[in-house]
C-alpha cells in the first residue's frame, strides 16, 4: 500500500476522532473569509466617495483584527493536532517497529494534514462564500446602498488571503509534526496506553475557604463593573477584571471539592444508576483541568459581552448621529467675531445663500470661571476627563434662542441676574444639574448671576463628529456682552433640493481648501457614525465568534482525550451490565456537565456585563437595546451548542458495545 | 442438584471460509448450583473464548448455553445487559475496578446499575465486606490497596447481586503467593458459607486445586476432568499435576 492511500484510509478510519478538528479548521476558514469579504466589489461601486473612505477604515480594522484571528486560530489548530498525535501515539510505534522510515511516517502524517486541510478549506470557503452573500446585505443596508438585484459576491483578495493564512498555518502544523516524530521514543510510543493512576483528593475547609473567597472576588468585581460602566478603561475597570479572573479561577477551585461532597450527601441521588461514577470522573477532571475549566469560561463571558457590547453600542451610535447633527452644516472660523468671520467668508467667496436656506452665524463667549470653582471630578463619572483647567464657555440668549429657532425647538426665557446651563452630551448633565440645583452664583464681567428658572438645556448648538464635555452658560445679552467672544460658528440648513448633492458638494469642493474655515455636514456625521457602527460592530462580532470557537474546540478536544481514557472504564461498566442507554446517558451527562458548567458562570458574568452595557446604552435614551443583545448571545449559544452535539456524536462512537472485547 | 449453567455442544470458530480457525469444538458441561468450577487449559486452548462466550461478550457459531433455564445465545441489546448484570459476578485477572471510585463506591456501583435503593446498599455492602474481610478499605482508592485488597473487592462487587454465576478469569494472575491465598480463601468461603456458584478460569495447578472439580481443555476441546471428592488439597493438587503433565505429552508448551 503506498503512503498516500495509507494517509487517505487513516482518515477515513478516525473520521470521529477528525470530527472536531476538522470542524474548527472550516468555521475558522470561513469565518475568516466572511470578514475578509468586506471589501467586495459589487458593494464598492455604489459607495460615494465619503462612503468609500469609510468602508476602507473598516476593512483596515478587520485586516488588523485578523492577524490577532489567525494567531489564535493557528493556536488552536496546533493543539488540535497535538491531541490528534497523542491518540494515534501507539499507531507511530507500529509503523515504527515494522521498520518504516521516520521520514516516511512523517510524510505520511503531512499528506493527511494536508487531505484534511484542504477537505476543511475547501468546504469552509464554500460555506464562507454563501454567508458572505447575507453579509453583503446587511452592510448595504447598512450604508444605505440599493443594490437593484442580487449580485453574486466574491472577493478574490480574501480568498488569496484566506488561502495564503491558512497555507502557512497547515505548513506549520506539518513541520510540527515532522519534528514530533524525529523526537519520538519507540519505547514511549508502545506504551502510550497504559495510564497512570493519580491521587484525586481535596480538603473540604481549603475549598470552602476557596468558594468564599471566590464569592467576594466576583461579588467586588461585579460592584466595580456596574459602578465604573464599560466606558472607562481605567483603574476601576481594570480591578474589575482582576477580581473577576481571580475569582473565577477559585471558583472552579472550590467547585471540585465542593460539587462531589454535597452529591454525596444526597445518598440516594449519587447511588442512582452510574451517578456515582459520573461524578467521580467529572471531579477528578475539575481537580486537575480547573484551570482550563477557567480559561474556557472566561473565553466564553468575553466572546458573549464582547458581541453584546457590539450589538448595544449599534444603537448608541445611531441615536447619537441623530443629535450630532442638529443641523445640515456647521462652519468654524480661525477668525473669531462676526465681523471676522463675514470678511473670512467674503475672503473665501463663501456665498452663504448658495448652500443654505437658512443660517445663523454666533459666537461662544470665555467666561474665564474654572469648572473647579463649582465642580467636582465625580461630577464627571465615566468620561475620564481632566477638569482641573476647564472653564465655562458662554453663549448669550439671543442668540441661543436664534439657533433654537433654526433647530425647531423651544426657546427659553432668562430673567435679569439668571443664566441657564446647557448640557448636550449625557455624560456631563448630571454636572450642569448640579449647578443648578446648588444655585452656584456667577461673577461674569460686573455682574452677579444665577440660575434662572429654565430647565437644564441637552442641545447640541453644533453639527459635530464628537460629543465633547463641555457644559455651556447660556447668559443675558447685557452680561455676555462684558465678557469677550473666542470662536465663531455658522450653523445652516441647506436649499431644498438633492441635500446628498450638497454635502458631497461641500464635503469635496471646500474641504482642506480653506485654511481658515471647515465645514463638517450632516452627511459626514451620518457616515462617520455608519462606518463606527459597522466597525465595532464587525470586529466585536469577529472577535466574538472566534473567542467562541477558540473556547468551544478547547473543551471538545479536552472531552473527546478524557472519553478515550474513560473508553476501557466504560468496557468494564458494560460487562458489569450497564445497557447502551446507561453508558450512553452517563457520558452525555459528563459532556454536558462539562460542557454545561463553564457555560453557567460565563453566563453569570454575562448577565452583568449585559446588564451594565444595557444601562450605558439606555443613557442615550435610544429604545431597549436587550433584543438585539440576547439575539447575538443567541447566536453564540447555538455555535456552542454545536461543538456539544460534534463531541457527543464523537465520543458516542469510543463507548460502544462493539468495542467492549 | 440443579443446573445453573448448561453448555449444550458449543461451537466457535474465527474467520470465514478457507481459513477457520476453530476455538471451541464441540464443549458440552454442565455447573450445578453451589458449585465451584476450575478450567485449565493452556493458553491458546479456548478457555477464554469460552469464558467470553458464557458471558456473553462473544457469541457462539453453534450449539446452547443455558444459565438458570434460559438460552443466551440469542438475547440482544438490552436483555443482554440486564442478564449481565443479574444473573453474573466478574472477577478479572487484572482487577477491573474503576480508579476514580473508592472500594466503597466500586462495590456499591453492582447495586446501583441494578436501581436498589440506597440504604439497602449500604447495608448489603458493609455486610458483604465484613464477609471478606476488607472493610477497612472500604473508603480507600484503588491505588491506596494491596493487589489482594483490590481482588477481594472485585469480588465483593460479583457477589453483592447474588448471581446465579460467578466468572472468574484468572483472579490470581496479578496476585503474589500470599494474596492469592486469601482470595481463593474467599472465593472458598463465597462458595461454602454464601452458596455462591463459581466457575474458574486458570492456567495455574495450585489455583485450580481450591475448586472442587475442574475441566481440562485442549485445543478446543474437552480433554479430561477431575472431582476432588474426598481428597485433601495436597492430594488433589498432586493429581492436578498428573493431568498437567499428560496434557503436556503431545505438546511444546507447558505450564
Amino acid at each position: 500500500m503506498s503512503s498516500i492511500k495509507l494517509a487517505f484510509k487513516n482518515v477515513g478510519k478516525s473520521i470521529r476522532d477528525y470530527a472536531i478538528y476538522f470542524l474548527t479548521l472550516a468555521l475558522g476558514v470561513c469565518i475568516f473569509y466572511v470578514f475578509n469579504s468586506m471589501d467586495s466589489q459589487a458593494l464598492l461601486a455604489g459607495l460615494s466617495m465619503a462612503q468609500g473612505g469609510v468602508l476602507e477604515m473598516l476593512v483596515t480594522a478587520i485586516d488588523a483584527t485578523s492577524i490577532f484571528v489567525s494567531a489564535i486560530l493557528a493556536f488552536l489548530i496546533v493543539y488540535a493536532n497535538k491531541f490528534l498525535m497523542r491518540r494515534r501515539k501507539k499507531e507511530l510505534g507500529v509503523y515504527l517497529i515494522l521498520g518504516m522510515p521516520k521520514g516516511k511516517v512523517s510524510f505520511i502524517l503531512a499528506m493527511e494534514t494536508l487531505v484534511i486541510g484542504l477537505f476543511a478549506l475547501a468546504m469552509g470557503l464554500i460555506a464562507g462564500i454563501l454567508l458572505s452573500q447575507g453579509l453583503s446585505v446587511l452592510v448595504a443596508s447598512m450604508f444605505q446602498v440599493k443594490l437593484e438585484m442580487f449580485r453574486f459576491v466574491f472577493s478574490t483578495a480574501a480568498l488569496l488571503k484566506t488561502l495564503l493564512y491558512f497555507g502557512a498555518i497547515f505548513l506549520i502544523v506539518m513541520l510540527l509534526n515532522v519534528v514530533h516524530v524525529s523526537r519520538c521514543k519507540l519505547v514511549t510510543l508502545l506504551n502510550a496506553e497504559r495510564t497512570n493512576e493519580k491521587a484525586y483528593s481535596g480538603k473540604l475547609w481549603l475549598s470552602v475557604i476557596a468558594f468564599i473567597a471566590s464569592a467576594g472576588c466576583l461579588g467586588y468585581a461585579y460592584q466595580q463593573i456596574i459602578d465604573n460602566g464599560l466606558v472607562l478603561l481605567n483603574d476601576q475597570f481594570n480591578r474589575a477584571i482582576l477580581f473577576g479572573v481571580i475569582g473565577t479561577l477559585l471558583f472552579f477551585f472550590s467547585l471540585s471539592g465542593f460539587l462531589l461532597k454535597l452529591i454525596k450527601s444526597n445518598k440516594a441521588l449519587y447511588h442512582r444508576g452510574l451517578n456515582s461514577f459520573v461524578f467521580r470522573q467529572l471531579n477528578s477532571k475539575i481537580n486537575t483541568n480547573f484551570l482550563s475549566m477557567t480559561f474556557v469560561c472566561l473565553m466564553l463571558f468575553f466572546a458573549i459581552a464582547v458581541t453584546a457590547t457590539g450589538s448595544g453600542l449599534n444603537y448608541a451610535i445611531t441615536k447619537t448621529a441623530m443629535e450630532n447633527a442638529p443641523y445640515d452644516a456647521t462652519v468654524s472660523f480661525d477668525a473669531v467675531g462676526e465681523q471676522e468671520a463675514q470678511a473670512q467668508m467674503q475672503e473665501n467667496s463663501f456665498e452663504i445663500d448658495r448652500y443654505f436656506k437658512e443660517s445663523y452665524l454666533f459666537s461662544y463667549r470665555e467666561t474665564g470661571i474654572k469648572y473647579t470653582q463649582y465642580l467636582e471630578p465625580a461630577d464627571f463619572p465615566s468620561t475620564g476627563t481632566n477638569i482641573s483647567s476647564r472653564t465655562f464657555d458662554a453663549i448669550s440668549v439671543s442668540q441661543y434662542n436664534a439657533l433654537m429657532r433654526l433647530q425647531g425647538k423651544k426657546e427659553i426665557a432668562l430673567g435679569q441676574g439668571e443664566y441657564a446651563v446647557c448640557a448636550a452630551a449625557e455624560k456631563t448633565r448630571g454636572a450642569g444639574q448640579k449647578l443648578l440645583d446648588t444655585g452656584a452664583v456667577m461673577q461674569v464681567g460686573q455682574e452677579q448671576l444665577k440660575p434662572g428658572k429654565a430647565e437644564l438645556q441637552t442641545v447640541y448648538l453644533e453639527t459635530m463628529t464628537s460629543n465633547p464635555v463641555n457644559l455651556i452658560l447660556i447668559l443675558p445679552d447685557d452680561a455676555a456682552a462684558q465678557i469677550p467672544e473666542y470662536r465663531t460658528y455658522l450653523a445652516g440648513n441647506y436649499q431644498s433640493g438633492d441635500k446628498d448633492a450638497l454635502d458631497l458638494q461641500l464635503d469635496t469642493d471646500y474641504e482642506g481648501v480653506w485654511p481658515g474655515m471647515r465645514i463638517v455636514t450632516a452627511g459626514r456625521v451620518m457616515m462617520m457614525q455608519t462606518g463606527m457602527k459597522a466597525m465595532v460592530l464587525f470586529v466585536l462580532l469577529y472577535l466574538g465568534i472566534i473567542f467562541l470557537i477558540a473556547a468551544s474546540a478547547v473543551l471538545a478536544l479536552q472531552q473527546l482525550s478524557e472519553t478515550a481514557d474513560n473508553a476501557s472504564r466504560y468496557a468494564l461498566l458494560r460487562k458489569l451490565g450497564v445497557d447502551d442507554d446507561m453508558a450512553r446517558g452517563a457520558m452525555r451527562r459528563q459532556v454536558a456537565l462539562y460542557f454545561f458548567i463553564p457555560l453557567a458562570l460565563a453566563l453569570v458574568h454575562s448577565a452583568v456585563a449585559i446588564y451594565v452595557v444595557n444601562k450605558m446604552v439606555m443613557e442615550f435614551r435610544v429604545q431597549n437595546s436587550l433584543p438585539s443583545i440576547l439575539c447575538s448571545a443567541g447566536l453564540l449559544l447555538v455555535l456552542y451548542g454545536i461543538y456539544y452535539f460534534a463531541t457527543y456524536q464523537s465520543c458516542k462512537g469510543m463507548i460502544r458495545e462493539r468495542n467492549i472485547k | 442438584m440443579e443446573s445453573v449453567l448448561s453448555v449444550q455442544n458449543i461451537e466457535k470458530y474465527y474467520g470465514s471460509k478457507g481459513a477457520i480457525t476453530r476455538a471451541i469444538n464441540h464443549i458440552s458441561l454442565e455447573v450445578g448450583e453451589g458449585e465451584f468450577l476450575g478450567i485449565m487449559g493452556a493458553s491458546g486452548s479456548g478457555k477464554t473464548t469460552l469464558l467470553n462466550c458464557i458471558s456473553t461478550i462473544d457469541k457462539v457459531t453453534a450449539g446452547r448455553i443455558i444459565v438458570g433455564g434460559r438460552d443466551v445465545t440469542h438475547l440482544k441489546g438490552k436483555e443482554l445487559s440486564k442478564f449481565r448484570r443479574q444473573q453474573l459476578g466478574f472477577i478479572f485477572q487484572d482487577f477491573n475496578l474503576l480508579d476514580t471510585l473508592t472500594a466503597y463506591e466500586n462495590i456499591a456501583l453492582a447495586l446501583s446499575i441494578q436501581s436498589v435503593p440506597a440504604q439497602e446498599i449500604e447495608q448489603r455492602v458493609r455486610k458483604v465486606a465484613a464477609q471478606l474481610s476488607i472493610g477497612h478499605v472500604l473508603d480507600k482508592f484503588p491505588y491506596q490497596m494491596s493487589g489482594g485488597e483490590k481482588q477481594r473487592t472485585a469480588s465483593a462487587r460479583a457477589i453483592i447481586t447474588n448471581p446465579s454465576l460467578i466468572l472468574a478469569d484468572e483472579p490470581t494472575g496479578a496476585l503474589d503467593s500470599k494474596s492469592a491465598r486469601m482470595l481463593l480463601d474467599s472465593l472458598v468461603r463465597m462458595n461454602d458459607g454464601l452458596g455462591a456458584t463459581i466457575l474458574m478460569v486458570t492456567h495455574d495447578a495450585f489455583t485450580a486445586s481450591y475448586a472442587k472439580r475442574i475441566l481440562f481443555i485442549k485445543d478446543g476441546e474437552i480433554f479430561s476432568e477431575l472431582v476432588r471428592g474426598g481428597d485433601s488439597r495436597k492430594e488433589f493438587f498432586e493429581r492436578i499435576l498428573q493431568v498437567v503433565t499428560l496434557l503436556g505429552g503431545d505438546s511444546d508448551v507447558l505450564y
